[in-house]
């Protein structure tokens, strides 16, 4: 028997996969974009939890966050603009098996796709959705979107923008059969990590915000809330990401939240002095489609032709 | 397909003697053996208990340094015009040619300019005038009936309907600053004819060689942009001096009744230019490598303007070429040409017809990389092109899409084996008995030449073989039929007294080969050679016409026998009656009347064809994981450091500051520079750092950039 060194062996189900075994093509957004972040987080996921690149599937719509599946080695779906959502939905109808990751943008999610955000969370099929919410179109190069802040300049806005920002963690958080919603933002590497892999453990939808920088078009918009610790609410409990030895020095402002408690949950994300970083929701128990749809799996093709056939007999005359 | 674990049954030690591949290894044995000494000092016996068992030194004779380079330049890298590619001089014949094909269409545009041209300045020296000419007119009325505004107007059909005699002009104001500007715009056309015909946009480093009366080189940051650009503008001037050419024509053929003239001329659009004036317009060439290729490729493709992509491919083991090629023969008129420079033969036939192509058009040339350039590999890259044609891992592919409506015509694919090629390698064993490997040419083979994998191959001594290696060529096999259990494969190298060697194949580089062979089967498939699916689709449409046969030919059976038996019964009654009449007189009533037929048997119905079983498509083969270890670990104290498990990975720094800055294994960024960085760069990368994770540190006392507003801008990352 030939003795290799591990990462030799052919079938990657049998070693240990590195970073580099979810490296796509090079990444182009800007340097310092808070999606590069993203992307590191999610590969080193996949890498922690050993998941072979063949098993997971990023769907994305469109926008610069959404050409995270170019990036990831993966399988992958570019969608079409504010659509990521009822693709993913079709591929959780029949791959039950496949881990499923949502990258959408504040446009693509809060605008053009609301009402797929919506049916989608009352849905409540098993994937992890990521929100990346810059404040803007970025790709479209600075547009107002639905959480640019009151007075925000943009293309569209030069005076800025007329209306208050819509808050997606209280519009998801009331939906029906919403079950699972956090914020994370990108500049925390470590909260990051431990919100993604929450939510991916999660049966259900798994809804998270993640704070995004557009160095480009937004830069220092969100420095204000970076640089000031007190700004920043952590959120813990051990339903939720729980206490870490080391958070009092990066998150001064924390608060015990029982992610069971959808009404605190509403209250904590309607906040306006902070911003809530943790899991909010989370209700392991709401209904998921999925499982309605998922039968049938392995029935051969003979054996649909036959169901088939016997459905098709009821109506002889 | 079952694998047998020892295909190939071979003593342990095999000299090699002769065979393709002796001829082509000898060329270049020192690189060969020179990977050996490398890989064997890396991964050889630092591996201890868990890694491969430690190659006996001693017994095989190793030198104690390695072989040095043999400095030999390659034919293919000498009296190179353009440095940066290796096949320089292809390309500037081929431009030459370019040249050469348009000269005679733009000869021919030129004269007609000049002759409208002509025209119009006679017509305006003709300042006097009298009357229109009725008949005239009502021609060209009759012409504009037909539909002008649907599109072109076919200037001399027009002529043709036109009488023949015309009265002397009379010029309007307004007609006579019209046709100035049209002798202006032909001037200006005729002005443009005169420049350089071929355009060559390429990245750097503009070709003198190249650069002349009527080629033009330009360099630019972005060629397929610029040459896109070009192209459209070209396209656009061409159209615009068509619509004048026609315009003038008319003018100075029999068209001056005013109204309907006007009438004329505002319908007249030129949608499309004829072959020949297409191939007086300009070409663009762009000349570049493979980046941002797919953004443009299409726009290109789609346009069908004449710009030609030429892009040297640097030798890849994945054969990434060959979707760009199936993706441009999707797009009909474009011609296709994929080859490589070790076959110059085929790469100067292919350039020759791609210069006259007049659409889009795109080469990709398999070539060493501008990067080897001046480094000792470059001869090894050269030999492993020369390797990859050789073997068919490279397919040399031409789609010329004007070349004849017969598909076999249109693509021709040489170089490329329908069946994968074998060598076969001549050696001796250590008794002296005689032994022939047959082996399959893989990408593998051709990694061995190249630098960038050997850090994915493992040799091995013969006494470390064992049966579960396999060839790559049968575990590529094995993999695809899913009968992998647990073997790895390897490739054969030559140790330096002769001796063959295997060669252990890491993940990534089976990756990339599979995917090259796949590559290989799609593009065949593409040309409809070999394709798996087209033969299962016969396949089940053969057995469902069987059977459809066989149900016909049962109820033709069935029916016979029927026929057969009505027959003999019926003979049988009327030799009875016959007989009963003759003996007794009787008409025989109930006996022997004809017994009813049997009931028809029921044909068994054709059994239905099994649909064929839909094969599984190639799963997606991934590409090779290319992980570098992490450099040296940050340093603390005084020292310039990053807080590592801070770094939001944000790209930020490790693309500002490549040198000073790098991810580690888990992506996040290290300080990596090892000589002294000035302390301004240091700062700078610490206020970019969105997590303010960068630690200038102290600066260095002979670091003469810093300033006391620098040190006051570190402070808040100390
Ligand atoms: C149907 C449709 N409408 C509009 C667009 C144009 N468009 C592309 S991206 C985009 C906005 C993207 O913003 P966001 O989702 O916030 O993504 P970001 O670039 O900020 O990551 C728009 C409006 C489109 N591609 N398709
Ligand atoms: S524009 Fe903004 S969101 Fe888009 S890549 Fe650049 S920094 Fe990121
Ligand atoms: S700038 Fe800072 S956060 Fe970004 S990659 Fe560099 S060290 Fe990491
Ligand atoms: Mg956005």
């Amino acid at each position: 028997m030939t003795k290799l060194p591990k990462a030799w062996y052919m079938d990657g189900r049998l070693r240990h996969l590195a970073l580099a075994d979810y490296e796509g093509t090079t990444p182009r957004w800007c340097p310092g974009c808070g999606d590069h972040a993203a992307l590191a987080t999610v590969q080193r996921l996949l890498r922690d939890e050993q998941i072979p690149p063949d098993q997971a599937v990023v769907v994305s719509g469109i926008g610069c966050s959404s050409r995270f599946p170019h990036y990831i080695h993966t399988y992958g779906f570019h969608g079409l603009h504010g659509r990521p959502l009822p693709i993913a939905e079709g591929v959780r109808a029949r791959r039950p098996d496949l881990h499923l990751f949502v990258v959408t943008g504040d446009g693509d999610c809060c605008a053009i796709g609301t009402a797929h955000w919506i049916h989608s969370i009352r849905y409540n099929m098993k994937m992890t959705v990521m929100l990346f919410d810059n404040n803007i179109y970025g790709l479209t190069k600075m547009q107002t979107s639905p959480t640019t802040p009151k007075g925000g300049r943009s293309n569209t806005h030069p005076e800025g923008a007329p209306l208050s920002p819509l808050n997606p963690l209280s519009i998801t958080l009331s939906i029906a059969n919403v079950s699972f919603v956090a914020q994370t933002a990108d500049w925390v590497p470590a909260h990051f990590a431990s919100i993604v892999k929450r939510a991916h453990a999660h049966p259900g939808l798994a809804f998270i915000r993640v704070l995004q920088r557009c160095p480009h078009y937004m830069d220092h918009h969100w420095e204000p809330i970076q640089s000031d610790p007190r700004r920043q609410l952590l959120l813990f409990h051990p339903e939720g990401v729980p206490a870490q030895a080391n958070d009092q020095r990066a998150f001064p402002e924390r608060l015990e939240h029982d992610p069971s408690d959808l009404a605190r949950a509403r209250e904590v994300a309607s906040r306006t002095d902070v911003w809530p970083l943790g899991v909010l929701y989370r209700n392991p128990c709401a209904e998921r489609y999925d499982l309605d749809t998922a039968v049938g799996l392995g029935m051969s093709g003979a054996d649909k032709l036959a169901a088939l056939e016997r459905e098709l007999t009821q109506f002889e005359v | 397909m079952s694998i047998e674990p020892q295909k190939i049954e071979i003593p342990s030690r095999l000299r090699l003697e002769r065979g393709l591949d002796a001829r082509l290894l000898e060329r270049s044995p020192p690189h060969v053996l020179r990977f050996y000494y490398q890989a064997s000092r890396e991964v050889g016996p630092s591996e201890g208990a868990d890694g491969p068992p430690e190659p006996p030194a001693g017994s095989l004779g190793w030198p104690a340094s390695a072989v040095p380079i043999r400095a030999e330049a390659s034919a293919c890298v000498s009296d190179d015009p353009l440095p940066l590619l290796g096949f320089g001089d292809v390309v500037a014949r081929y431009l030459e040619r370019a040249d050469r094909v348009r000269r005679a269409p733009a000869e021919r545009l030129r004269t007609r300019l000049l002759t409208a041209l002509r025209g119009l300045r006679e017509l305006l020296a003709a300042d006097a005038g009298h009357g229109p000419d009725a008949r005239a007119s009502d021609a060209l009325s009759g012409a504009l009936g037909n539909g002008p505004s649907g599109g072109q107007i076919d200037v001399d059909d027009l002529a043709q309907r036109l009488p023949r005699e015309r009265g002397p002009l009379r010029v309007s104001e307004r007609r006579r600053a019209h046709m100035q500007e049209l002798a202006r715009s032909l001037d200006r056309g005729l002005r443009k004819l005169a420049e350089p015909q071929v355009r060559v946009w390429c990245l750097q480093g503009v070709p003198e060689l190249l650069d002349g009366q009527r080629v033009s080189c330009r360099p630019s940051a972005g060629p397929y942009r610029d040459a896109c650009r070009d192209a459209d503008r070209a396209v656009c001037e061409g159209l615009e001096l068509a619509r004048t050419l026609r315009a003038s024509q008319l003018e100075v053929r029999h068209a001056y009744e005013p109204e309907v003239h006007d009438a004329v001329l505002e319908a007249l659009c030129v949608a499309d230019l004829e072959p020949d004036e297409r191939l007086a317009l300009p070409l663009v060439v762009a000349l570049v490598a493979r980046t941002w290729l797919y953004e443009h490729l299409a726009m290109v493709l789609a346009s069908q303007h004449p710009v030609h992509l030429l892009v040297p491919e640097a030798l890849q083991v994945t054969g990434q070429a060959v979707p760009v090629a199936a993706l441009a023969c999707v797009y009909g008129g474009t011609f296709v040409l994929q080859s490589t420079v070790a076959d110059r033969e085929h790469l100067d036939r292919g350039l020759t017809h791609m210069a006259v192509a007049p659409g889009s058009a795109v080469a990709i040339v398999a070539c060493r990389d501008a990067m080897d350039e001046g480094s000792e590999d470059v001869e090894n890259v050269m030999t492993a092109l020369r390797l990859a044609a050789a073997g068919g891992v490279h397919p040399r592919v031409m789609v010329d899409p004007h070349a004849s409506v017969a598909t076999d015509r249109v693509v021709v694919h040489e170089g490329q084996p329908l069946q994968a090629t074998m060598r076969s390698l001549a050696c001796v064993d250590a008794a002296g008995r005689a032994h022939t490997l047959e082996l399959q040419v893989t990408a593998a083979d051709v990694a061995v030449l190249m630098a960038s994998w050997h850090r994915s191959l493992l040799p091995l001594a013969p006494e470390a073989w064992a049966s579960d290696q396999l060839p790559v060529a049968d575990f590529l096999a094995a993999w695809d039929a899913g009968q992998l259990t647990g073997q790895v494969p390897f490739v054969w190298t030559v140790h330096p007294d002769g001796w063959l060697l295997r060669a252990v194949v890491a993940r990534d580089l089976a990756y990339a080969v599979r995917a090259q062979a796949h590559a290989l089967r799609g593009l065949r498939e593409g040309f409809g050679f070999e394709s798996p699916w087209a033969r299962s689709a016969a396949r089940s449409a053969r057995l469902a016409a069987e059977a459809e046969a066989a149900g016909a030919r049962a109820a033709l059976v069935a029916d016979h026998a029927r026929t057969l038996e009505a027959a003999r019964a019926q003979a049988g009654s009327d030799a009875l009656r016959r007989l009963a009449k003759a003996l007794l007189g009787l008409e025989v009533g109930g006996l022997g009347t004809t017994r009813d037929p049997e009931p028809a048997a029921v044909a068994e119905p054709a059994a239905v064809a099994e649909p064929a079983a839909v094969a599984e498509p190639a799963a997606v083969a991934e590409p090779a994981a290319v992980a570098e270890p992490g450099p040296r670990g940050a340093d603390l104290g005084r020292e310039p450091y990053v807080e590592t498990e801070r770094c939001t990975t944000c790209n930020e720094c490790t693309q500002r500051f490549p040198t000073l800055f790098a991810y580690d294994e888990n992506k996040q960024a290290e300080f990596i520079a090892n000589e002294p960085v000035p302390f301004a760069s240091l700062v700078v990368a610490a206020e970019l750092c969105p997590a303010k994770c960068i630690h200038p540190g102290t600066p260095r006392g002979d670091d003469d950039t810093v300033t006391d507003a620098l040190i006051a801008r570190a402070r808040p990352f100390a």
